[in-house]
Order: structure tokens, then sequence, then C-alpha cells
């Protein structure tokens, strides 16, 4: 369970990394119109991989007997 | 909206730097524990295990912050006209896209690329972190009830079980008092001016394990009232550590002579107590009168 949710904090941070580093490239090259549609993207993956974060870290500070 | 917005991206910048900050503490931490060797406890591998996931969400706050700030700007609800921008495509007049990357620069300035690149460091850092082994380079691995540093491609060898020591029975020496007086008896002799005087007690603590307080009474009384004692001791209390010996004198006084009856004898008493005991330890001086011929 904890190396699943690593690989999709993981994978979903790549992938907005990447998306992000399109995104800049597109508005730099000055192409607003697919930048918006990219833009969108990018922040669901940005969020979601936020989610998926803190869901690391309530895992993580379950191993130190940490809870709510 | 439009001071919401401003407060998001405070927010953001405010993020970008906190996360900056924490992995900046964790790196520091990394090379406390695997490079020079600081033992880690408790906090420091919470610390370490839980801050990169911490900089990884703030990371990721601040990447949506700075992209709906950049979508803002995209969808004409900042000063960029997106609409002039579509105008100038399908009249194929690139040129008026010109001002997008100043603008941009000019609202977000680089919170864009501060988000971007302390996302990566997060994901980098969390991955090293979090990954099993022998992929872990970073932070701390639990191993028993401690934690030992994570090194990247080596194996954690569980250490065996620390055995439960079973509480042995030490028994608790108790106290031994084991003392004595020397000599207990003795003579003096009126016809002879009570010599040897004064005579040597020897207090002798050799067989306790404790020290021992003492003190010394003498048990008859002599003189014309009757208040002098018939010896006078060189001190009348002390203490002797365990295993060591003391000596005192007893001085008989002549007068001693005025109550022991001629031809007769008489013993006197020195009582020695211990502190804590009841046990008296005598000695007892037999005492010659004189001898008259009649």
């Amino acid at each position: 369970m904890d190396t699943v949710l690593l690989t999709a904090v993981l994978v979903c941070g790549l992938l907005t990394f990447v998306f992000i580093l399109n995104t800049m490239r597109k508005l730099y090259m000055r192409a607003p119109r697919t930048s918006v549609r990219t833009l969108l993207i990018t922040t669901l993956l940005s969020a979601l991989t936020a989610l998926l974060s803190l869901w690391q870290l309530v895992d993580v500070l379950g191993q130190f007997k940490i809870s709510w | 909206m439009d001071a919401l917005a401003a407060l998001l991206g405070r927010v953001g910048v405010v993020a970008s730097l906190l996360t900056a900050l924490l992995l900046s503490a964790v790196l520091a931490a990394n090379v406390a524990v695997l490079g020079l060797g600081y033992p880690p406890d408790t906090t420091l591998a919470l610390f370490l295990q839980a801050a990169p996931v911490i900089c990884l969400f703030l990371g990721n706050l601040a990447t949506l912050i700075a992209f709906y700030g950049t979508y803002r700007i995209l969808r004409r609800k900042d000063e960029y006209n997106v609409r002039d921008d579509l105008k100038g495509h399908a009249a194929d007049l690139p040129g008026r896209t010109q001002g997008l990357p100043a603008q941009l620069a000019r609202q977000l300035g680089c919170t864009g690329m501060l988000s971007a690149t302390t996302l990566a460091a997060s994901l980098v850092v969390t991955g090293l972190t979090l990954a099993p082994q022998p992929f872990r380079g970073l932070g701390v691995i639990a191993v028993g009830a401690g934690y030992q540093p994570a090194r990247l491609g080596s194996t954690v060898l569980p250490t065996a079980p620390t055995p439960t020591p079973t509480p042995s029975r030490t028994p608790t020496p108790i106290p031994v008092v084991k003392f004595a007086v020397a000599p207990t008896q003795y003579t003096q002799d009126c016809n002879t001016r009570l010599q040897p005087n004064p005579q040597t007690i020897t207090l002798d603590n050799t067989g306790s394990t404790r020290d021992v307080a003492w003190s010394v009474t003498m048990r008859e009384s002599v003189g014309v009232s009757a208040q002098a004692p018939w010896a006078k001791p060189s001190q009348t209390q002390g203490v002797i550590s365990a295993g060591q010996t003391a000596q005192i004198t007893l001085t008989t006084g002549e007068v001693d002579c005025l109550v022991v009856p001629n031809n007769g004898t008489r013993d006197f008493h020195a009582d020695f107590t211990l502190a804590g005991s009841r046990t008296v330890y005598t000695v007892t001086d037999t005492i010659t009168g004189q001898t008259i011929i009649t």
C-alpha cells in the first residue's frame, strides 16, 4: 500500500512538473489558446498531487503513531 | 474576487518560500545524519520523513496558485487581453501576443519558476526519502525500536531482537554489626597505686559492615558525694568506621581505693553501648583493696 501510494504521488508529481514545463513553454512561445487547456490540466494534476501528498503525509505520520 | 486572488498570490509566494526553507532544513538534517553520523532520535526521524511530503504538498499548492494567477491573466480577469491575442492569431498577426510574457513576468514575477523548482526538488527528496530499500537514499529507516540512516543501494539487515534482560535478584546486603571491646576484664591493686593506670581499652569494629556510634558510661560512682565516676574515659563517645578499631583509656582515681574494702576486692564497670542497640559491652575493673595485717 505504501509503495502504491508513493508511486501515485511521484507519478502525479512528475506529470505535473512535465505539464508545468509544457505550459510555460507554450505561454512563452505565445500560444495562449493551447495554453489555457494545458493550464487547466496542469492545475488539475497539481491539485491531485497535493491531495495524494496529504494522504502520504497522514500515512507517514501514522508510522510514527501520530493520528488525529 | 480580486482581493481573494491577491490573497492567494501572497499565500503562493509564502508557500514557495516555506517549501524552499523546509527543503533546506531537510537537506541539512540529512547531511547531519548521513554525512556526520548524528544519531537520529524519534523527533529527528519524524522530521526527516514527514518534512519532504509537507514540502511536496506546499510546492503543489504554490503551483496551483501560480497557475491560477496565469489562468486569470489569460482569461482577461487581469490586465492581459486574451481576446486580442486570439484576434491576432486569426488575423495571422502574432505580433499582438508579444505582450504576454512581459505581462506574466510583471504580474507573477518569479512565482511560477520558484514553485516549479521547489516542486521538482520536493519530488526528488520525497522519492528518495520514502522509497523502499534499496532505493532509499535519504532519511532514516526504522530498525527495531530505533532508527538508522538510509543509504542508497544498501539493504537493511534487521537487527536481532534484543533479549529482554530478566531482572536478577540482587540480594541487598544486610548490615552486620560485630562489635567487641577488649579487654573485658582487668585488675588493679591499691597496694601498687592502681598501676598500670590508665588502662587502654580497644574498641573492635573489624567484624562489622557498617559504622557504629558508641558511648561509654561508668556504672559506679565514688567520692564524698558519690557523684564522681569511678574512672575517667579519654572520650565518652565516638564513631568507628566499619572494619576499623579505636582505643580509649580509662583512668582510675585513687579515691576508688577508699571504697574498696581492705583485704578485699570490688568490681567497677564501664558500660559501652552502641547507637540503636540495647546490647551492653561491659569492661570490669577488679580493684584489690589495701592489705591490712592485723
